[in-house]
């Protein structure tokens, strides 16, 4: 009886030892199993790709064809652009973006960003720079118009100095589409546009504007001239200081 | 200099040693089955699905032991071309390649250079390729190193760094890891 009992109790221990060893052996190897997936993603994250005049960093996986497309995918891809033309930087951040060319050209034609998309760009303007950043659900940028649309809820905020007076405009604003074109110098709000304005040498204080159906804004002027389509604006222009007798 | 041509028949390898079974003792099989010497040339050919013979690498060695049974072996100083089908579209240079024809796959490693011919212009540099001429993919593994610069372009157009990059024979379409 003894022995029966005893030998129950090794069996029993046996298959727990057994178990343990398994459930260690699983763990070894699930461990072992992330630490390998880790380090694969920090390899890909020091992986860079550059084309023409575009670079592809953080992602944890691209495929492409060699100046056809890229395809890049990870929580923190970026394309950063370079428009030798205008002397311009771009940069996109999202958690997929895919660049296309067309054959023959180094210059990327299109790209298209989807999930978490942040843009930003600067840009030589007289007396400075202008700079400009926007997030939104989705991007697309058309390199044959020089135009990048945010769509949304969009975010979006540009500056630029105002050369003679030393002082920096400003505009800031939300929408269902913001779209910045940087040959033409617009940024255009569509659909549910809440925005504000700030023109230092010409306002009081900022411009509200409220509810709006579009705001297109003509950067290139100084001050700003904006155009706004339906809805409620709000400013305060300075008034003119008498000249001293 | 010794000279191997691997598989050059018309019919597959394994029909080729089927009709030439090798009969013979031991030691002189041995010696036979392996091949150890300096400047080596292996033309590695297959069976095309229309019947004819095509081109799949061709490699050459300063030294090394090829097994013409298994037509495999380890070879110093390699260079060569790989093929795909039937014509040449990368020339690759290691200090050690590694050749299994039964699986069809080359290792190189120590440092291996890979330069496209047809499109011409991709340089690949890295410290281990493995080629996998069915599967028609190029694993380059270790500081690997890529450029594009295309026939008379006066800078590369494309280049980038990873710890590891998969092409096609081509040297064309890839992805990272």
């Amino acid at each position: 009886m003894a022995n029966k009992v005893s030998v129950a109790v090794a069996f029993a221990l046996l298959c727990l030892g057994g178990t343990l060893a398994q459930t260690q052996a699983g763990r070894a190897a699930r461990r072992a199993g992330h630490v390998l997936h880790k380090r694969q993603n920090q390899a890909s994250k020091s992986a860079s790709f550059t084309y023409g005049d575009v670079t592809l960093s953080g992602f944890s996986r691209i495929t492409g064809r060699l100046g056809v497309v890229a395809e890049a995918v990870g929580p923190g891809t970026t394309v950063d652009m370079m428009d030798q033309n205008h002397k311009a930087t771009g940069r996109l951040q999202a958690k997929q973006i895919t660049v296309y060319w067309t054959q023959g050209s180094t210059q990327a034609q299109r790209i298209e960003a989807v999930g978490s998309v942040r843009y930003s760009g600067v840009q030589p303007t007289p007396g400075g720079e202008q700079k400009v950043r926007g997030e939104g659900s989705k991007a697309i940028f058309v390199r044959a118009e020089n135009k990048i649309t945010l769509f949304g809820p969009a975010t979006f905020y540009a500056e630029q100095p105002v050369p003679d007076t030393h002082t920096v405009q400003t505009v800031s604003g939300t929408s269902n589409e913001v779209i910045y074109d940087a040959t033409k110098q617009t940024l255009t709000f569509n659909g549910n546009v809440n925005a504000t304005i700030t023109m230092p040498d010409t306002l009081e204080g900022p411009a509200h504007i409220a509810g709006a159906e579009s705001i297109t804004l003509e950067l290139a002027e100084r001050p700003y001239t904006f155009n706004v389509k339906l809805g409620s604006v709000e400013f305060h222009p300075k008034q003119s200081q008498p000249k001293p007798k | 200099m010794a000279c191997l041509v691997a598989g050059c028949s018309s019919s597959a390898p394994k029909k080729l040693h089927a009709r030439h079974p090798i009969r013979t003792p031991p030691q002189q099989n041995d010696a036979l089955k392996s091949v150890q010497s300096t400047g080596i040339v292996i033309h590695w050919q297959e069976e095309a699905p229309n019947g004819t013979v095509r081109r799949v690498m061709e490699l050459h060695a300063a030294t090394g032991q090829w097994n013409v049974q298994t037509l495999s072996g380890i070879l110093r100083s390699g260079s060569g071309i790989l093929y795909r089908d039937d014509r040449p579209k990368v020339r690759f240079k290691a200090p050690l390649v590694e050749a299994r024809r039964s699986l069809g796959v080359v290792i190189a490693k120590g440092g291996v250079v890979l330069q496209s011919i047809d499109p011409a212009g991709a340089t690949v540099t890295a410290e281990r390729v493995r080629w996998d001429a069915r599967k028609n993919l190029l694993v380059a593994m270790g500081n690997v190193h890529f450029r594009y610069q295309p026939p008379g372009a006066p800078k590369p157009v494309a280049f980038g760094a990873a710890p590891q990059m998969t092409f096609d024979t081509e040297l064309d379409a890839y992805h990272i890891p």
